[in-house]
């Protein structure tokens, strides 16, 4: 069956085509949010229709970062997914209003063709309560729907899928227990026992966890309030530095990508590389102790290709403290790009 | 040398007369209720040589606690100290090493004592009455950020734009310094390791504040506490690590009132938070495993959090140390509860760790090794003595200060 992949972002739209599960188009439509989700789309189903693609009556998958506990798994895109999308927005709304406004033109300029949702936060609906667990009163977690998810549950739950495939071909017989690292602009580790994710270095938001592209991750939140006080900057403006300026990119001095950072041979990519890795390094060690040792470690993310450079810095620290139930050289790369595991997920229901 | 320590808390005044370099125990005791009067009256609980006495006397601030406390030791001249030890929270981005009190130190005292708003005021306060009531009596300075001077650029630094780091400061200190590197060198006397080749992860548990050290080669290498002690572990009422945009969503809710949400964060949250009914582990623990039908959920998810935490932070610290010598337990929590370190060590072999439990249930008198023979890590739990260190240090201040002044 031929696919059609959608993933709206911030400001452009990525979409790829699929026919027979072979890649057949790939591209981004820029100034997405600026002309609307519709134009957007009209533009897309143009180019994919001049690739074939729509020849036979095409699956859709629309990505969502966050799909809260209403979306525990992909869901078909119908009036009830509208609605309780709805009743998520409340807890994400920038990011859940924007894809709602392309869900409903899905609706209108693919018509008649199956479409599904499938979110990042759906892998991680389960994670226990000791981990999902902000040290805060019952009540104040109720009524700010506050708990802790992870951003990357697409590329953690196929890579780890994948990484249980070849342990159980090698002879594993017991839930094998993965370090997952996914390497992307903004990077997410997690320890996956069998099919579950057992910890996630994101938190409530994106925000927390390890230093991104432009978000600082993890930081004293007394530093929070004292930019948003003595800094002057506000709650808002506090917000903005932090998921906007901070990151790798702060500490550059300019605006930086994670491959640059793990692979550039500039000087001034170095420490931002060294708080990069070091902060790696502990949730890597994190990780390993929820899960009592580490079958296996896989690889994933737009930025899988700088793999090497994390491997070679944190597994034989992992290694030394005795954590790896394997040679430090045997990590595993999951190289499909997510545009492919979501077409792969559509396939597969 | 008779030093007399003092650990000074918002509303206490902790104190210990210790003769060095003997480390005899002199006298010791609390003044407590220090400062506005409150439903039970302000006493001191004063001990000399096993004998106690309760004195009930007015004390509105830390000087009057303070010129108390010296009145009860003159009344023997063989308690009167000769010098002054002050434990001091924060000691900032300068005070690198613990100090001999002069004009210079008190005026850097004076500047720095925001950064730790709860702790670092009423001591500056005492360590000023101090030098008004006794100004001839050497003081020193014990900080329990100096520990972690040594911490590497890399662990302390945030991910923030350089400029803004310059202009305030922000980049994580790490706390509870002195305890840390008091056990870890009662560790390596312990294990016959010289002080200066231990590697080790240092857990500070205290029924208050909690933390984990990393040390390597005698020296700390990471702390879980950072720019302030809100960050990081469940603590009995801090939160510990939470989503910075989490506490910038309460800041809006607050309209505005950074101080009302930090003082949420600090003493409403963690264990205390969690559970609804006590900031102290050991009664959510209990009441988890045999309370009311109705509590136990929200009583195991509050026992859980805190330990997973903990369980969490020493898988990190063990990686990042490769190849440590021991994990050691320490303060309230550490040294009395044998549930909480089971609950964080077990299933660890993989990291070398292999908790005995009948040693750990019944390890009473302290220091006490809780690991099976083939555990490649020792568990070891040793009891806290800030105020021995901080009496350690000021010995060795003042003696090397003495010499340099016979010297010249």
């Amino acid at each position: 069956m031929n696919t059609l992949v959608l993933i709206p972002g911030g400001k452009s739209l990525r979409y790829a085509g699929f026919v027979n599960s072979g890649e057949t188009c790939t591209g981004v439509i820029r100034g997405f949010r600026w002309q609307g989700p519709r134009a957007a789309l009209d533009e897309v189903r143009t180019i994919v229709q001049a690739m074939g693609l729509l020849d036979d009556v095409p699956s859709v998958v629309v990505h969502g970062l966050f799909g809260g506990e209403e979306f525990p798994a992909p869901a078909s895109l119908d009036d009830d997914a509208l609605v309780r999308l709805e009743r998520v927005a409340r807890q994400s709304p920038l990011h859940v209003a924007g894809l709602i406004e392309t869900a409903h033109a899905v609706q209108q300029v693919f018509a008649g063709a199956p479409a599904r949702l499938a979110f990042e936060t759906s892998f991680f609906v389960d994670l226990p309560p000791r981990e999902r667990t902000y040290a805060v009163s019952p009540d104040l977690s109720h009524k700010l729907a506050l708990r802790r998810w992870g951003y990357h549950g697409l590329f953690h739950q196929a890579a780890s899928l994948e990484a249980g495939r070849r342990l159980r071909k090698r002879g594993l017989d017991c839930p094998p227990r993965i370090l997952s690292l996914c390497l992307d602009a903004q990077p997410e580790i997690a320890a996956v026992l069998g099919c579950r994710p057992i910890t996630v270095t994101s938190g409530a938001t994106p925000l927390e966890g390890l230093p991104g592209e432009t978000n600082s991750g993890e930081i004293d939140p007394a530093v929070a309030l004292a930019l948003a006080g003595e800094a002057g900057l506000g709650p808002e403006g506090a917000n903005a530095l932090l998921v906007g300026e901070s990151g790798l990119s702060g500490l550059v001095g300019h605006r930086v990508r994670l491959d640059d950072v793990l692979t550039s041979a500039r000087s001034e990519c170095m420490r931002a590389r060294e708080v990069l890795l070091y902060r790696m390094l502990l949730a890597s060690g994190a990780a390993a102790a929820a899960l009592g040792g580490v079958d296996a470690v896989v690889f994933s993310g737009r930025y899988v290709s700088c793999s090497a450079v994390v491997a070679h810095d944190v597994l034989p620290h992992l290694e030394r403290a005795g954590a790896l139930a394997l040679d430090a050289a045997q990590w595993m790369i999951f190289a499909k790009p997510l545009e492919g595991v979501l077409a792969e997920m559509a396939n597969l229901q | 040398m008779r030093i007399i320590v003092f650990n000074c808390g918002s509303s206490s005044l902790k104190y210990r007369l210790i003769e060095l370099p003997g480390e005899n125990q002199l006298a010791g005791g609390e003044a407590e209720r220090v400062g506005p009067k409150t439903a039970e009256p302000a006493r001191i609980h004063h001990q000399v040589a096993g004998k106690k006495e309760t004195i009930v006397v007015d004390m509105p601030d830390h000087a009057t606690a303070f010129a108390q406390v010296m009145k009860l030791l003159e009344r023997d001249p063989e308690l009167v100290p000769d010098a002054i030890g002050h434990r001091m929270a924060h000691g900032g981005p300068n005070f690198k090493q613990h100090v001999i009190l002069d004009d210079a130190v008190m005026a850097e005292l004076e500047r720095i004592q925001e950064l730790a708003p709860i702790h670092n005021p009423p001591a500056v306060r005492l360590v000023a009455a101090c030098r008004r009531l006794y100004p001839n009596l050497p003081e020193t300075v014990v900080f329990d950020t100096v520990f972690h001077a040594t911490i590497p650029e890399v662990a302390r630094a945030y991910a923030l734009p350089a400029a803004l780091v310059a202009k305030h400061g922000f980049r994580k200190y790490g706390f509870h310094g002195t305890s840390h590197q008091y056990v870890a060198q009662e560790a390596a006397k312990l294990l016959g390791v010289p002080f200066d080749s231990l590697n080790a992860v240092s857990c500070h548990l205290g029924s208050g504040g909690a933390s984990l050290c990393a040390i390597v080669k005698g020296r700390s290498i990471d702390n879980t506490m950072g720019y302030s002690p809100l960050q990081g572990l469940v603590m009995s009422t801090r939160s510990g690590d939470i989503d910075p945009a989490v506490a910038l969503t309460l800041l809006v809710r607050a309209a505005g009132n950074g101080a009302a949400v930090e003082g949420m964060l600090n003493r409403k949250c963690g264990v205390l938070g969690l559970s609804g009914m006590s900031a102290d582990i050991r009664d959510v623990v209990a009441r988890a495993a045999d309370g009311p039908a109705a509590d136990i959920d929200q009583l195991t998810v509050a026992s859980q959090v805190y330990l997973w935490r903990i369980r969490k932070y020493l898988g990190a610290y063990l990686t990042l140390v490769g190849g440590a010598h021991c994990v050691i337990f320490t303060d309230t929590i550490g040294e009395r509860v044998p549930q909480v370190r089971w609950a964080v060590t077990a299933g660890l072999q993989c990291f070398g760790l292999d908790i005995d439990s009948e040693k750990n249930d019944a390890a009473r008198a302290l220091p006490a090794d809780l690991s099976t023979p083939s555990s490649r890590v020792r568990i070891l739990a040793i009891a806290t003595n800030e105020e021995m260190a901080i009496a350690r240090f000021s010995y060795d201040l003042l003696s090397s200060a003495q010499a340099e002044r016979i010297a010249l």
